[in-house]
């Protein structure tokens, strides 16, 4: 009955988790940022094992701190990077992803060879393991998600308004620097927590997997959240529910593969019915 | 009463001047065109008094104040060449931006908000459409969305940045249909505009820009071959028989 129980809270966890991920991949599609996220979660590794190292123990929100202060390091390398250099944007969040990242693996490596620090199971990181949440942090992180989500829903018209036309914002009186910073900090908040259910490796597919295959069903900014949420929510029961009837295959690479299958459904289903239509 | 007060405005782009030494005082209750060749600086001077770039100046007022103060009674259509079209947005909800307000974000879209909207829809005659995506509408008739946000703020000054261009005839017609009501009504309207052959018959004032201001006075002062030839360095025929 407990474990029932348990494994429930897990799925609204999950759901939880993928949710918000979801409607804030969304602002990073719409701003066409899709792959900031994906460099914030490989570039938040090594904060999480330098804060596992520093606090000496596995406790959710302290790994969530260090990688919450090392994806702000990344986003800073990043726009110092493009503005004092050269080099084009997409080769900036590279170089920056693939340093932070071989950083974080050969702490993780480090980490790994000390015996008395291996048992954290910090690798679990890479691809993610929804079995090692505890219940305490899946409170936690059901409690920032419902945060993020109300704040999200407050400042919803105008998020995406600056999204659309941040020059008209801008006039309005609306402050990039400020609204910059809040976009960032959530997408930040939510790849620290959702690396802890489907690792970074994956953690940009459950920010932009389900906006992109929602978009390609509907062109309003209402069915486009209903759509993507509801991708969030299927592949994250269902990949979850296989990585537990699955002894040793990991949550992340599933999760990932559903919305996968979900988006290419979607698109062939669409390729499908503009043909027919062509010819009807 | 002055609209807008202009004193020794210069914007530099990369180490280049862009804008040298502009000074201008606009008064209320005009349709202004600002013309010139490209580059020449139409959309640095507005977006440097606008405070969208950064600029050198001694004064730059609207209504005898600092913009900061007076933001509610100024609205800005920007270039429609930087949207994206593809954007999941209605042109109820680009509309709707118009009544957002930073100094209440706690606050949602009222009544009358919904009946502004409404009315400024229909004005531009753009209430049908009011469900469909931005994209799936024509150039003109974008633009009168953007127009019909700016309406929503009923402000006492619209600054628009080339909002014909693009734009069918039909929709032309609303939009000057809409601005000269709006001139009407006492409320001063600047216009960055690349269209010569409309300058005459629509405008009272007219600003020329060569990086500096070349001219600026009334309509039939100002727009003469002598003036154009210098702004765009090719004699214009100005006749209106195109």
């Amino acid at each position: 009955m407990i474990d029932d129980l348990s494994i429930l809270y897990l799925f609204i966890g999950i759901s939880f988790i993928s949710v918000t991920s979801g409607v804030i991949g969304v602002f990073n599609f719409l701003q066409k940022k899709a792959l900031v996220g994906d460099a914030v979660a490989h570039a938040v590794l090594p904060g999480i094992i330098i804060a596992y190292l520093l606090s000496g123990v596995r406790v959710s929100w302290i790994l969530l701190l260090g990688a919450v202060i090392a994806g702000f390091l990344t986003l800073s390398v990043i726009t110092l990077l493009l503005k004092h250099s050269k080099l084009k944007q997409d080769s900036v969040i590279a170089l920056v992803m693939i340093s932070f990242f071989a950083f974080g693996l050969s702490l993780l490596s480090y980490v790994q060879l000390q015996p008395t620090l291996s048992q954290a199971g910090l690798s679990d990181f890479l691809f993610g393991k929804v079995t090692s949440l505890t219940e305490n942090d899946l409170d936690l992180f059901i409690f920032i998600c419902s945060l993020l989500l109300i704040v999200i829903r407050l400042f919803f018209k105008r998020i995406i308004a600056i999204v659309f036309d941040s020059t008209f914002m801008r006039f309005k009186g609306y402050s990039m620097v400020k609204w910059t910073f809040f976009l960032n900090l959530i997408t930040i908040i939510i790849v620290a927590i959702g690396i802890q259910a489907v690792g970074v490796v994956l953690m940009s597919a459950l920010l932009i997997l389900p906006v992109t295959t929602a978009k390609q069903l509907t062109n309003k900014r209402f069915n486009l959240m209903v759509w993507t949420i509801f991708f969030s929510i299927s592949s994250a029961i269902i990949g979850t529910f296989i990585s537990l009837n699955s002894s040793q295959l990991p949550t992340g690479p599933l999760i990932s593969m559903v919305l996968c299958c979900g988006l290419f459904i979607t698109v062939s289903l669409k390729w499908f019915i503009s043909k027919t239509q062509a010819n009807g | 009463m002055n609209c807008i007060e202009i004193t020794n405005l210069s914007v530099n782009y990369d180490n280049q001047l862009a804008l040298k030494n502009v000074n201008l005082t606009i008064d209320s209750g005009q349709m202004i065109a600002i013309i010139g060749q490209n580059g020449s600086g139409k959309s640095t001077l507005i977006k440097a008094i606008l405070g969208l770039i950064p600029a050198q100046f001694e004064k730059v007022l609207f209504f005898g104040q600092q913009l900061a103060q007076v933001r509610s009674q100024v609205t800005y259509i920007p270039q429609r060449e930087s949207i994206d079209w593809d954007f999941p947005i209605s042109v109820y909800e680009v509309v709707e931006m118009g009544r957002l307000n930073p100094n209440k974000w706690w606050k949602k879209t009222g009544q009358m908000d919904k009946q502004l909207i409404h009315e400024a829809l229909e004005k531009v005659g753009m209430l049908s459409e009011a469900s469909k995506q931005i994209g799936e509408l024509s150039g003109g008739q974008q633009q009168r969305v953007f127009l019909a946000r700016a309406l929503v703020q009923n402000t006492s000054l619209l600054i628009m940045d080339e909002p014909f261009s693009g734009v069918d005839i039909r929709s032309q017609k609303v939009i000057f249909d809409v601005l000269t009501e709006l001139k009407n009504a006492g409320k001063t309207i600047l216009i960055v505009h690349h269209d010569l052959s409309t300058v005459a018959a629509h405008f009272d004032h007219v600003i020329v820009l060569k990086n500096e201001l070349l001219a600026f006075g009334e309509t039939e002062k100002v727009f003469q071959s002598t003036i154009i030839e210098k702004a765009f360095g090719i004699p214009l025929n100005l006749s209106k028989n195109d």
